[in-house]
């Protein structure tokens, strides 16, 4: 079973002339991230794997799957990293 | 000391201001504002003008962690409030300062509207991004 991703429960975001911002509530630090950052943290609101999270990007914007992959890789990497994206453990 | 409050909300602005500012710092707001929010029995005779200038005083005068910021102050007043029956919430709102600079703020809002904050507060200005209490 592929592992599955969830956000942070502190996290609130909203959208700010075409960007993200993200507050952490637990930290109180806020940043931005991309458009696309801030789709991909609105899914994360129920555990999501990488192939669903693939077919969310290539449904909503114009980009293949290879590439979808490879930035939502990045981008959860990073977020994994700050702690504001989980794994979410096997059921 | 400001007459118009009470001693007992002027004990309770005190004991507020002394222990939600730290708590800030730990606690995630979301957890601190269900604890702070729930509303107390109406109490008609407290002026909440002078109850939010009297904490101001006392925050603008205490050292960090617990001088006076938006934060701090929306904190402790939300609690405040609502414990006097009032159903303030308590927003936060982020907007660009110029091209790299983000700002957050936070501020009370009673019935839709900006509350005890200057006539010319820039609510329009934040997009809003938490408010307590939250919705389930």
């Amino acid at each position: 079973m592929s592992p599955r991703f969830r956000r942070h429960a502190d996290l609130r975001l909203t959208e700010l002339a075409g960007e993200g911002i993200v507050l952490h509530l637990g930290s109180r630090r806020y940043f931005s991230v991309s458009g696309t950052g801030l789709a991909i943290l609105e899914a994360l609101i129920e555990p999501r794997s990488m192939d669903e999270l693939v077919e969310m990007l290539t449904a909503r914007y114009e980009v293949d799957a290879a590439r979808a992959r490879a930035s939502a890789g990045e981008f959860l990497e990073r977020c994994r990293a700050a702690g504001v994206v989980l794994d979410e453990p096997a059921a | 000391m400001n007459p118009a409050v009470p001693l007992v909300w002027r004990l309770r602005a005190l004991q507020a201001s002394l222990l939600l500012p730290p708590l800030v710092r730990l606690v995630s707001l979301g957890r601190l504002s269900a604890w702070l929010g729930r509303i107390g029995p109406p109490d008609p005779g407290l002026d909440d003008r002078a109850l939010a200038a009297w904490v101001d005083r006392l925050l603008y005068a205490a050292p960090p962690p617990w001088r006076r910021t938006c934060l701090t102050r929306g904190t402790v007043m939300f609690h405040l409030l609502r414990r006097a029956g009032r159903p303030v919430e308590l927003k936060i709102g982020v907007r660009r300062d110029g091209a790299r600079n983000l700002a957050a703020h936070a501020w009370l809002v009673l019935h839709g509207a900006p509350y005890l904050e200057a006539e010319d507060h820039p609510s329009q200005a934040f997009a809003d991004i938490a408010t307590f209490p939250e919705r389930a």
